[in-house]
């Protein structure tokens, strides 16, 4: 306890010391904190579900060179697997969708809510009841089964009031009332953002859902055996997969399972980069307390006699240590609870840069697992900063020194100087590894902002449209409401184009498909050609501004009593129509594309249009680079579908959606409409991981900028109050203020050409873990590099400079005076 | 060699009031000469010494060194002046205690024209001139007092100046040590540096050939 007030009373006797001291460690404490409390939601925070680690989700994964990792689930597959597996408890399916959902109030407008379509056991997987009411049973989710739905927790207390009267009631779910049979606890989050949740029940008879090659979006969920691990369970899903593939080589050939835990599956692309930013913080961490610990080197010249006299005196070197370690802790301890309050307050800045997609991200906070780990950064600041001191009273030598020297001449004067500008030498080493890592990200960020899309983004109003199934029960009914729609929307004041689209770039997902070239011989099965597919309405390349390169565009002709017709892109003409003009070739209607009776029915190219890219790049659809084809939206109508609005110049698109939304009710009163945003925000939004890794890293290099200049700052300062008197020898022996401040200035260059050296030489180790995350930028890119070591000569020739200047200044006669 | 008039030295005391440190010096020294400047402490012998030093330069009145008027010097020529002809000797010898006799000697002459080789051979000469060519790469804190005063003052002659000042150059060390330091100084003036050196004590002013008394910043006699 006398120690504790002791310290206190010297930390008070130097306020400056303690202020400066503190702030730094609450910067780097505040720092680890607010990344680790995102690591903590992201990553570490166990699912809400009873045995999270038996939760295991599969999708299916086409190994060859087109391939993809992680595809969607084909129904058939799912029931095939179900039925063989013995790893699992047992297996459901589930797929996330938007529903418009109305009450009984018809003249109320329409809500446009996420759902889930799942099967009956999904929930049971998860080990989660209803909150109030019952689950869903097996004869929910057979073809013809009573409609019923369970709603969110959300819902329920929004819509209902959370009453339980709720129970029995119906909800209008895309045109259809069913029956709300119970409601899903608010823990359940996966899918994100769902508020309905609906059996499969007539989808099992759907012919799009019963074709084995089809891939309707969904995923399977499994629960594992317990003692069954996820390598047993793999091992025993590829078996399947592969007597799958030999019975149906069409649609299996090459392919596989993925299986993944749940919350790998979920946050786990996120892993490597939120490690990173830890490391990155991490840095930043040991940049503070160098620069702590060299304060309290200084310190430690005024107080050595201090120290050497309480050992002469029978001070045990145990107890010295255990004193200053007990002054470090305390201010290890001040810094620490400043640096929570840091966290906190930077915590909704660090939720606004985290991508939007993935809900744990936005549960980031401060919890007591957050406070345990602040508490470890707080025990090993305290440890780094106060180790060297302590040590130090551990030597005899220098104890015994301490007592006859005054100030830091002699030997031991020049190790302590030589360990403060060892530490300064790793401040800016570990400044010039963060500064080189900031600049690379965001070298990759610029590129990937300003890789060329192939059609202007900017005025591009988009917004989500799913016609309800009861009342678009037909083709015709679909393409008809569109038909209306456009042509009322294309002319509101303000519009220059509007048209659909059923894949929109940067919309999450994918769609693509296997074909044939019509005439061609049939490939084999796994060598089929592979290209995305959309459907598109006549002006949807005018309204992208994507130039057609031959032939020509949709038009309002091409309907469906017409000869089908389809448009690719400049990448399929090269690929699969390679020296040849590709206009009045076919291709055989794909089995995802037109009706089932349609199949095989061939599909003739009318034009070749310039590629677009579709997905954010450097993403697992971006890389495979895969061509795009284009078919009519009047010859093969969608219920979804997005639309897609062009504002004229010096229009704001956002100024338009109160006219559409009109336009929208005008054709039918019942649409709801979601997910309104511009195009250049959907591309934003497609960037956040990037966005991401590229603010932080360079807050934090900016951070440990700024702190190595400070801690060399301080060594300098310090150096010249220390060399004053040699200074003013110098100057009384000829030197002139130039030659003194070149002296200084050298110096200081070569303890920062030490650690731009060493940083450089750690950079060019650690940029190789920084590789995935890069975008068309090289790890060893030299721009980034040359940047980060200009960046840091500049502030420390700064840092150094002001010092130089004041030991240029030195008054030989006062220095003189100084022995 | 040195010709002061109505020299003046002071130090703000408050408003328009001032403190006195050297009151209408005027003073001639010719060249070869070897003068002490004495007097109890405070009586401005120090300040003296750094004015014609060129390390002060708060003074008023007028100072010439051989044909030049520091008075209208800049900081910078007076600088390039006293590189050119002024060496100093201190009390407490202000060797630097990071580099050895060798380097020590080196440091006037890498602050002057001096080429590479023509350091070397002056430091060489200078060593041997000085007998101290055994100490060469020793370091200040292995020598005695005397020794340091003997490389301070080889120091100081080092790059040929024509007027050596010393400010109490045996204040530190015991009578023997002093003496011969005093006796390299005379062999120095008969050799025809001047000096100008400032002493408490009577015996090492009498090496010199004339002593001018300071008191209250006035020179009491000549």
């Amino acid at each position: 306890m006398n120690d504790l007030k002791f310290a206190l009373r010297q930390l008070g006797k130097s306020p400056g010391f303690t202020l400066v001291a503190t702030l730094t460690l609450a910067l780097g404490i505040g720092a680890n904190t607010a990344i680790f409390s995102v690591v903590n939601a992201v990553l570490l925070r166990p699912l809400p579900y009873p045995h999270p680690d038996q939760l295991v989700l599969l999708r299916e994964r086409l190994a060859r060179p087109s391939g993809f990792e992680s595809g969607s689930v084909s129904y058939m597959n799912y029931l095939d697997w179900r039925a063989a597996q013995r790893s699992f408890v047992d297996l459901a399916l589930v797929r996330r969708e938007g529903v418009n959902i109305s009450g009984a109030d018809t003249s109320a407008l329409p809500e446009r809510l996420g759902a889930a379509r799942i099967t009956a056991n999904y929930l049971s997987i998860l080990q989660v009841t209803p909150r109030v009411g019952r689950d869903l049973v097996e004869k929910d989710d057979v073809p013809g089964a009573g409609k019923v739905a369970l709603i969110s927790e959300r819902l329920w207390r929004n819509r209902f009031g959370a009453l339980a009267l709720a129970i029995g009631q119906q909800l209008n779910i895309d045109g259809i009332p069913r029956e709300i049979v119970g409601v899903v606890p608010e823990r359940v989050r996966f899918p994100r953002d769902c508020d309905v949740f609906i059996p499969l029940a007539d989808l099992r008879a759907d012919h799009d859902i019963l074709s084995r090659g089809n891939h309707t979006g969904f995923s399977a969920l499994g629960r594992l055996k317990p003692g069954t691990t996820l390598n047993q369970a793999v091992t025993n899903l590829e078996t399947i997969a592969a007597d799958l593939a030999r019975r149906y080589p069409d649609s299996n050939t090459d392919r596989q399972v993925s299986a993944k835990l749940l919350l790998e599956f979920a946050v786990g692309e996120y892993r490597y980069l939120l490690y990173l930013l830890l490391a990155a913080v991490g840095c930043v961490l040991l940049i503070a307390c160098a620069n702590v610990a060299n304060l309290q080197l200084t310190r430690a010249i005024a107080r050595s006699k201090e120290f050497a006299v309480r050992a002469a005196l029978g001070g045990s070197r145990w107890r010295l240590a255990r004193q200053i370690l007990i002054e470090t802790g305390v201010i290890a301890l001040l810094g620490g609870c400043c640096a929570a309050l840091i966290a906190l307050w930077s915590l909704d800045a660090i939720r606004a840069i985290t991508p939007p997609t993935v809900s744990r991200f936005q549960e980031t906070n401060v919890d007591w697992i957050v406070l345990l780990f602040t508490t470890g950064v707080i025990v090993l600041a305290a440890i780094l900063v106060g180790l060297w001191p302590a040590l130090r009273v551990f030597n005899s030598v220098w104890m015994a020194n301490d007592l006859h020297e005054n100030g830091a001449r002699g030997s031991e004067g020049a190790s302590r100087q030589r360990a403060r500008s060892a530490l300064v030498v790793a401040q800016v080493a570990l400044a010039v590894l963060l500064l080189a890592a900031a600049g690379l990200t965001l070298k990759s960020f610029h590129r990937a902002q300003e890789v060329p899309l192939g059609f202007k983004p900017h005025g591009i109003l988009t917004m989500r449209i799913t016609e309800a199934l009861a009342r678009y029960d037909s083709p015709e009914k679909i393409a008809r409401f569109y038909d209306q729609l456009l042509e009322k929307v294309r002319v509101l004041p303000g519009v220059s184009a509007g048209a659909n689209c059923s894949d929109p770039p940067f919309e999450s997902g994918e769609w693509d498909s296997s074909f044939h070239i019509t005439g061609t011989p049939p490939d084999p099965p796994g060598k089929e050609p592979i290209s995305e597919m959309s459907i598109v309405s006549p002006d949807y390349f005018r309204l992208l501004e994507a130039p057609m390169l031959s032939g020509r565009t949709f038009t309002s002709q091409d309907i469906a009593s017409q000869p089908r017709v389809m448009i690719i892109d400049e990448l399929a003409a090269e690929r699969f129509f390679p020296g040849q003009d590709p206009i009045g070739k076919q291709i055989d209607d794909p089995v995802t594309i037109g009706e089932p009776n349609q199949t095989g029915v061939p599909i003739t190219i009318i034009g070749v249009v310039s590629h677009t890219r579709n997905h954010a790049p450097g993403e697992q659809y971006d890389v495979r680079n895969l061509p795009l084809m284009y078919f009519s939206a009047a010859q093969f109508p969608t219920k979804h579908q997005t639309l897609m609005v062009r504002a004229a110049p010096g229009h704001d698109p956002y100024s338009l959606v109160s006219a559409i939304k009109r336009e929208i009710a005008s054709v039918d009163p019942e649409q709801a409409v979601s997910e309104i945003a511009t195009m250049d925000e959907n591309i934003g939004e497609s960037l956040a991981p990037r966005r991401l890794s590229m603010t932080l890293l360079a807050s934090f290099a900016g951070l440990a900028v700024s702190l190595a200049s400070i801690g060399l700052y301080g060594v300098m300062a310090l150096a010249v109050t220390q060399r004053t008197r040699e200074l003013g020898i110098r100057l009384a022996l000829g030197a002139s203020r130039r030659d003194v401040l070149r002296l200084i200035l050298s110096q200081g260059a070569v303890l920062v050409g030490t650690g731009l050296a060493a940083g450089l030489l750690g950079a060019f180790v650690v940029s190789r873990a920084l590789r995935s995350i890069l975008y068309n930028v090289a790890a060893l890119d030299p721009a980034a590099f040359f940047s980060a070591l200009l960046i840091l000569s500049l502030v420390a020739l700064i840092a150094c400079f002001l010092p130089a200047r004041r030991a240029s200044l030195v008054d030989p006669i006062e220095a003189l005076r100084m022995e | 060699m040195i010709k002061l008039r109505n020299l003046e030295r002071s130090y703000p005391l408050g408003k328009e009031k001032f403190f006195y440190v050297l009151r209408e010096i005027n003073l001639d020294v010719e060249e070869g000469d070897f003068m002490s400047i004495m007097g109890p402490s405070g009586a401005g012998k120090s300040t003296l010494l750094h004015i014609l030093g060129m390390h002060d330069h708060g003074w008023r009145g007028e100072y010439f060194l051989g044909e030049a008027a520091v008075h209208h010097l800049k900081p910078k020529e007076r600088a390039t002046l006293r590189n050119e002809q002024i060496g100093f000797v201190f009390q407490q010898y202000h060797l630097l205690d990071d580099l050895t006799v060798y380097e020590n000697l080196d440091i006037p002459l890498s602050y002057r024209r001096y080429s590479k080789s023509e350091r070397a051979a002056l430091v060489a000469d200078m060593l041997d001139r000085f007998q101290i060519v055994g100490k060469k790469d020793l370091y200040p804190s292995q020598l005695s007092g005397g020794q340091q005063q003997l490389v301070g003052v080889a120091r100081a002659i080092i790059a040929e100046p024509k007027l050596l000042l010393a400010d109490e150059p045996t204040g530190n060390l015991h009578s023997n040590q002093g003496e011969e330091i005093m006796e390299l100084f005379r062999k120095l003036n008969d050799e025809g540096m001047t000096i100008v050196q400032v002493t408490h004590s009577e015996k090492n002013a009498s090496f010199g050939k004339r002593i001018i008394q300071l008191r209250d910043g006035w020179i009491v006699n000549k």
